[in-house]
């Protein structure tokens, strides 16, 4: 399969390169911005952080943000601890997380762990919500969650150096170099924080406060991102990201004397080439992601990936089209495995789109090949509708996938080679409003997902089963209203979902799971904020609420009313950039558990101090 | 514009929702069967099931509802002792205390105790068996002890270093039984000098461990044999060979009157098909018996109350398990909604 691969990459580049004898006209600038396939991914919304919540939220991590901005519900096992996501009541393994185009779930578990995606180590933070398989592959049934980086070519040098303070003994250093030549944009950043995270709490059975025992942590990394523009047409960038983290599981509510830890490295490098010819807008991407896990000084997971990716846009007048390939090549050196495992995934899209005046199409596919077993197929079609300036009406229809991981397959013993992959049917629908500055919209979403993987007990191990079958409907509605003076920028959001999501099978005679809201998916889920910003300084004031949960064993954990809040302010001198800001963490002391018998802090508070400052040539 | 006025009232009434929880109310009725709830290992969330037997009432997490908080962890045992309930737990490692009767917890020992497995009383001294502390490269666990407990104040007053993995405990004539799981033998000690007296050599792996009606106690042992131990000569006096039993974490219980013996194992076939078997053998039997009372893939907990056999089923460990109720011929009689992985139950 892999040869047949790489003949059709072969001819590809080929036929490009003839074409590109061809080209004299000046062709549109290469702009790398955004996420991937946004023009495809139509009638979808996508909410990208802001840097002002980027600096609200800039000792925290990924997770900490999206949940403030969004409907979705973390599952953090404590303070920064190992944190899964659940969006449209599908699980951690349902939401695709993306860094600069590559799939960075762990191959091994199928998810991200959110802990270890911390705010400072990316330019951008998107959110895209529902179901794209055709456009990213597996994964993408929920959400996915974009991280990008994009080159800043504001000419001459610029220094920029953050240092943070927080609760809980919470240190955070972060600098960053970005230089721009003409053509040229070399950008180096890098960021440590430690915190020993012994926050108080109650024990509940006899209201004595103690502080949290092993839960601390420290992570650092580098970002290098370096983009050289050969040609208006012409652009090679690469980027890379190492990210390494130590932490101590912090333990149940009242265990004192656990000692587990665990270690993680990341590494992720892509380079990628942009030509823009007179044919077609040719991306080839290549990459390279290694993850490493230490848990507890003895279990060893390993997996790297080799991954290329080559697509091609034609675009016409109100038409176009990107075809493309990606391959994925992984090797999983993991203890638990017999042996090392290697895996090759080869994914063919094509996507399209059409954009009439009032009416925009786009149909999209992908199909997925995994060495040795399966194979998916996810179409999507969606459209756009303006009813008005102000109106609009939008929908989609789709079929996404999600690849079993390698854990599923190969985990000895239980490991189960013959594993599908799920799949599910999605339809959303909805209408949204814009007018000056206030936009708002509201949908409905019904996904049904069948072959869903679950570990039973089938013998004395446990072995993966494509046994589950789970319906997850809701209703998001989400509203901003911008309010712009000369001297003053007001932004007030607020957002609301409901979600339903049922088993609609019972897996075994005792199963009583049918008919009953998945554990930890809350049914509501609503954020509010207010972003005020002034010659005086800047306020930003977020609160969510979420709604009760219910555990594994049916216990209800209550809802939680959770604010933020952040002064700032930014002060210009000819000898720099300052910039202050002290942000309040749960602001209303609220006590709640995002994990049963997990405690999480109260009140806290964190302080940032940057300095930036641009030496012109 | 007027729709533009809806959306900014809907912005606004975000900041206003509000929630109600139900408050605890305590339990309803008199349960007379207690679910004991294992939980599952990493969320801690044993718990104890109410059931009435004569009424069919079911009530959850009873000692939450008493008490006002959570058990908060992974339950391995409940001995009754002196009207009190003692409730061996680990993550987090634990002793809880409760009366019997009113459930409200009466004192917890939560330090100094390491995977507590069983506990035994005796007068104004408790005892529990520790497994050690886990090490996660041996996958085993590290200088195991059993805990002398002061049960006046609740406080550990020494520890015993062992040299095997504690089991069970059973206290007989002034006189403490040690089962040590990881050897072939049984630790007997004096519990007024906490000096060893004897040791009983049994066949490997003895677990459970009942007093019959006789006064000999019975002891079921991971190698699938079932021994009968004279106290008097502390010796083995009957060895019942090719008992089905599970390999770990054994469970047994007597009948009413002491003289019929069930335990519960799960095996194995070629295929490594799981079967969870409850057998029931009389005291006076000499031979293993080889046709289950009932039968399933998935029962993890057992218990005798009279005429009727109640097991736990742990629902594959997704979420919370069942019990079923049955005669002692096998036949169902009804079976009602635990916590999660019934492993045992307590008749009062």
């Amino acid at each position: 399969m892999r040869k047949k691969l790489y003949l059709f990459v072969a001819l590809f580049v080929l036929t490009n390169c003839a074409y590109a004898q061809l080209d004299s006209l000046l062709l549109d600038a290469v702009v790398v911005r955004g996420i991937p396939y946004a023009k495809y991914a139509v009638g979808q919304k996508v909410v990208t952080a802001d840097s002002s919540i980027k600096k609200q939220y800039a000792q925290n991590n990924i997770g900490d943000l999206l949940a403030a901005t969004n409907p979705v519900y973390i599952r953090s096992y404590g303070n920064n601890m190992a944190a899964g996501i659940s969006f449209r009541g599908t699980g951690p393994n349902h939401t695709g997380v993306f860094w600069n185009g590559l799939n960075i779930n762990s191959r091994t578990l199928g998810q991200s762990d959110f802990s270890l995606l911390p705010v400072v180590g990316t330019d951008e933070i998107s959110l895209q919500y529902g179901s794209s398989g055709a456009l990213y592959g597996s994964d993408a049934i929920g959400g996915t969650v974009h991280l990008n980086n994009h080159p800043n070519w504001k000419e001459g040098l610029t220094l920029g150096l953050n240092q943070g303070l927080g609760s809980f003994g919470t240190t955070q250093t972060s600098g960053l170099i970005n230089f721009t030549k003409g053509k040229v944009n070399f950008k180096s950043s890098g960021y440590y924080q430690h915190a020993d995270n012994d926050f108080p709490y109650t024990i509940p059975s006899n209201g004595r406060v103690v502080k949290q025992n092993n839960a601390s942590y420290k992570y650092y990394g580098f970002n290098q991102d370096l983009y050289i523009q050969l040609a208006s047409n012409k652009l090679i960038t690469f980027n890379g990201w190492f990210n390494s983290n130590y932490r101590e599981i912090q333990p149940v509510i009242g265990n004192f004397t656990s000692k587990t830890d665990q270690e993680d490295e990341n590494i992720r490098l892509t380079a990628a080439y942009h030509y823009n010819s007179q044919f077609a807008y040719t991306t080839f991407r290549t990459g390279f992601v290694k993850d490493y896990q230490l848990y507890d000084n003895a279990s060893v997971v390993q997996t790297k990936q080799i991954i290329n990716q080559l697509q091609s846009e034609k675009k016409w007048d109100k038409f176009k089209t990107t075809l493309g390939v990606n391959h994925n090549h992984i090797i999983a050196d993991v203890d638990s495995y017999d042996k090392e495992q290697n895996e090759d995934r080869i994914d063919f899209f094509a996507l399209s789109t059409l954009q009439l005046t009032k009416l925009t199409l786009a149909a999209n596919l992908r199909y997925n090949l995994v060495s040795g077993y399966s194979s998916a197929f996810a179409p999507s079609l969606s459209t756009e509708y303006a009813l008005n300036p102000n109106w609009k009406l939008f929908g989609q229809l789709s079929k996404n996938y999600r690849v079993p991981t390698l854990n599923d397959r190969y985990w000895s013993p239980g490991g189960n080679v013959d594993l599908k992959a799920e799949t599910s049917y999605n339809t959303e629908g909805g209408l949204s409003f814009k007018k000056g500055g206030f936009s708002a919209s509201a949908n409905y979403y019904k996904m049904w997902v069948s072959e869903w993987i679950i570990w039973v007990p089938e013998s004395n191990y446990w072995t993966p089963k494509n046994i589950r079958k789970v319906n997850s409907e809701g209703v998001e509605v989400l509203s901003s209203y911008d309010v712009k003076s000369t001297n003053l920028f007001i932004n007030f959001s607020a957002g609301y979902s409901f979600n339903i999501a049922e088993p609609t099978n019972t897996i075994s005679a005792t199963d009583r799971s049918l008919g009953e809201q998945l554990p930890y998916t809350p049914k509501h889920n609503a954020n509010a904020a207010i972003n005020v910003t002034s010659k005086l300084g800047r306020l930003l004031i977020s609160g969510r609420y979420t709604g009760e949960r219910s555990t594994i064993g049916s216990t209800m954990l209550d809802g939680y009313f959770f604010m933020d809040a952040t002064v700032g302010k930014r002060i210009k001198s000819n000898i720099g950039e300052f910039d202050l800001s002290l942000s309040v963490k749960n602001l209303l002391d609220a006590e709640y558990q995002s994990i049963i018998n997990t405690a999480t802090p109260g009140r806290y508070y964190q302080f940032n101090f940057n300095y930036s400052i641009q030496i012109k040539k | 514009m007027k729709i533009n006025n809806i959306f900014k009232l809907f912005a606004l009434s975000i900041f206003l929702i509000t929630s109600c929880s139900d408050d605890d109310s305590g339990p309803s009725f008199q349960s007379n069967v207690l679910v004991i709830n294992e939980g599952n290992f990493l969320s801690a969330e044993g718990s104890i099931t109410g059931f009435n037997s004569s009424t069919g009432e079911v009530e959850a997490d009873l000692y939450q509802s008493t008490n006002g908080f959570a058990i908060a962890a992974t339950i391995q045992q409940v001995e009754t002792f002196e009207n009190e309930f003692f409730i061996t737990c680990n993550n987090p490692d634990k002793l809880e205390v409760i009366n019997s009767t009113s459930l409200m917890n009466s004192g917890t020992i939560s330090e100094g105790l390491a995977t507590p497995y069983a506990f035994a009383g005796s007068g104004d001294t408790g005892f529990v068996t520790n497994w050690g502390t886990y090490n996660s490269e041996t996958y085993g666990y590290d200088d195991p002890f059993i805990a002398v407990v002061d049960l006046s104040d609740l406080t550990i007053s020494s520890t015993i270093p062992c040299d095997y993995k504690p089991q069970d405990l059973l206290v007989l004539g002034g006189k403490l039984y040690v089962s040590n799981v990881n050897s072939n033998s049984i630790t007997v000690m004096d519990i007024a000098t906490l000096e060893v007296v004897a040791s009983i050599e049994t066949p490997a792996g003895p677990d459970k461990m009942e007093l019959d009606a006789a006064g000999d106690i019975w002891v079921i042992c991971t190698s699938g044999n079932l021994v009968k131990i004279d106290v008097a000569s502390n010796e083995v006096v009957k060895t019942i060979e090719n008992v089905p039993t599970s390999g770990f974490n054994e469970k047994m219980v007597l009948n009413s009157d002491k003289s019929k013996i069930y335990f519960l194992s799960t095996t194995y076939d070629a295929d490594w098909v799981a079967t969870s078997n409850v057998f029931e053998i009389s005291t006076t039997a000499s031979i293993a018996p080889s046709t289950p009372i009932v039968s399933s893939a998935s029962f993890y907990g057992i218990g005798v109350d009279g005429e009727v056999l109640y097991v736990g089923d742990h629902n594959n460990y997704q979420g919370n398990g069942t019990v079923f109720r049955y005669t002692l011929d096998g036949e169902e009689i009804d079976n009602f909604e635990s916590g999660i992985n019934p492993n045992g139950f307590i008749f009062r």
